[in-house]
């Protein structure tokens, strides 16, 4: 299923769209080839924008960030293998793209993220406590509106809130979050474990903010 | 299907590691289908006799089905014509 086994050999130009050896068959004209790519990319927009949204929070550079990442697909599409994971290849550029061109422009500080494992081992140990504090907390976190959940991305630091996206709205494997991302699989599951630790933190205020009873589940 | 690249879980808890802190350990590897089989058995048991675990991934489940029910967007119309219209601008140029 990895479309990124010869990653190492590639040159960093290749790397932002990834490399396959096999390519497209070379007798394709250009517009078979601009018919495949609308046909087979294009079924992606509403998925791409929905992450670019989430990452750039606010819609005109989401709308701009989709739109460079499907030239720039277009553009590569001859080194994308046909069969291998459209998706991944997509969200690849996608993530590249806004870490390159957008990040720049969002001018939100720079946590120093230390994305090691064992703190969030630690605080997980922490979290167990009774069954019926936890039901009020399930009851009170599923009563917040969309718009509260959104809220609670934004203000997750980047590289933690792409990860969630990845793993709960696209549902890709950690491995392939990593490819995406290019970090180790052990960055991916410790940006995940904070990620989510702080959004469900982050919930849990909303709720008691709009009275949910049970929504601090131990504390209140 | 990833057989192969499955994220290793220890299968006894470490040294000094009670049940319940392994499984919550593994908790996440569990919710995102990175264990094997027979882990998954393994966690589905402990649950199974344990209510603050089940309590436990019962609030991740939810979290994890909350950002996925918030986030499905649809792209602008407008989006989709200015795209087309960048490919076949890019098309007849190159």
């Amino acid at each position: 299923m990895s479309t990124h086994d010869d990653a190492e050999t590639t040159s960093p130009a290749e790397d932002e769209v990834g490399e396959d050896t096999e390519r497209a068959p070379d007798e394709e004209s250009a517009t078979d080839r601009v018919a495949r790519f609308e046909r087979d990319a294009l079924e992606y927009v509403d998925q791409l924008y929905s992450a670019a949204l989430r990452m750039t929070r606010n819609p005109a550079d989401a709308e701009d960030l989709v739109q460079e990442t499907f030239a720039k697909a277009f553009a590569a599409f001859h080194q994308y293998k046909p069969g291998t994971n459209l998706k991944a290849w997509l969200y690849r550029i996608l993530t590249n793209t806004f870490i390159n061109n957008y990040r720049k422009k969002q001018r939100q500080p720079q946590q120093a993220q230390t994305d090691d494992i064992e703190d969030w081992q630690i605080a997980r140990a922490a979290t167990h406590t009774s069954q019926g504090l936890r039901s009020a907390e399930v009851e009170a976190l599923d009563r917040l509106p969309d718009s509260d959940v959104k809220r609670a991305l934004a203000e997750l630091p980047e590289d933690r809130r792409m990860v969630v996206y990845y793993a709960d709205v696209e549902g890709f494997p950690y491995k392939e979050i990593a490819e995406i991302m290019g970090t180790p699989i052990g960055t991916v599951m410790s940006r995940l474990h904070r990620g989510r630790r702080q959004l469900r933190d982050l919930l849990s205020d909303y709720a008691a903010d709009r009275g949910l009873a049970g929504a601090r589940g131990g504390e209140s | 299907m990833m057989s192969g690249d499955v994220t290793p879980i220890p299968h006894e808890p470490a040294e000094g590691e009670s049940e319940c802190e392994h499984a919550l350990h593994h908790l996440y590897e569990y919710l995102d289908s990175e264990m094997t089989e027979a882990d998954e058995d393994r966690m589905r048991a402990h649950v199974a006799h344990c209510s603050p675990c089940l309590a436990e991934l019962s609030v991740e489940e939810l979290v994890k089905k909350l950002v996925k029910r918030s986030c499905a967007e649809q792209a602008p119309a407008t989006l989709r014509l200015r795209i087309h219209e960048q490919l076949t601008v890019m098309r007849t140029s190159g």
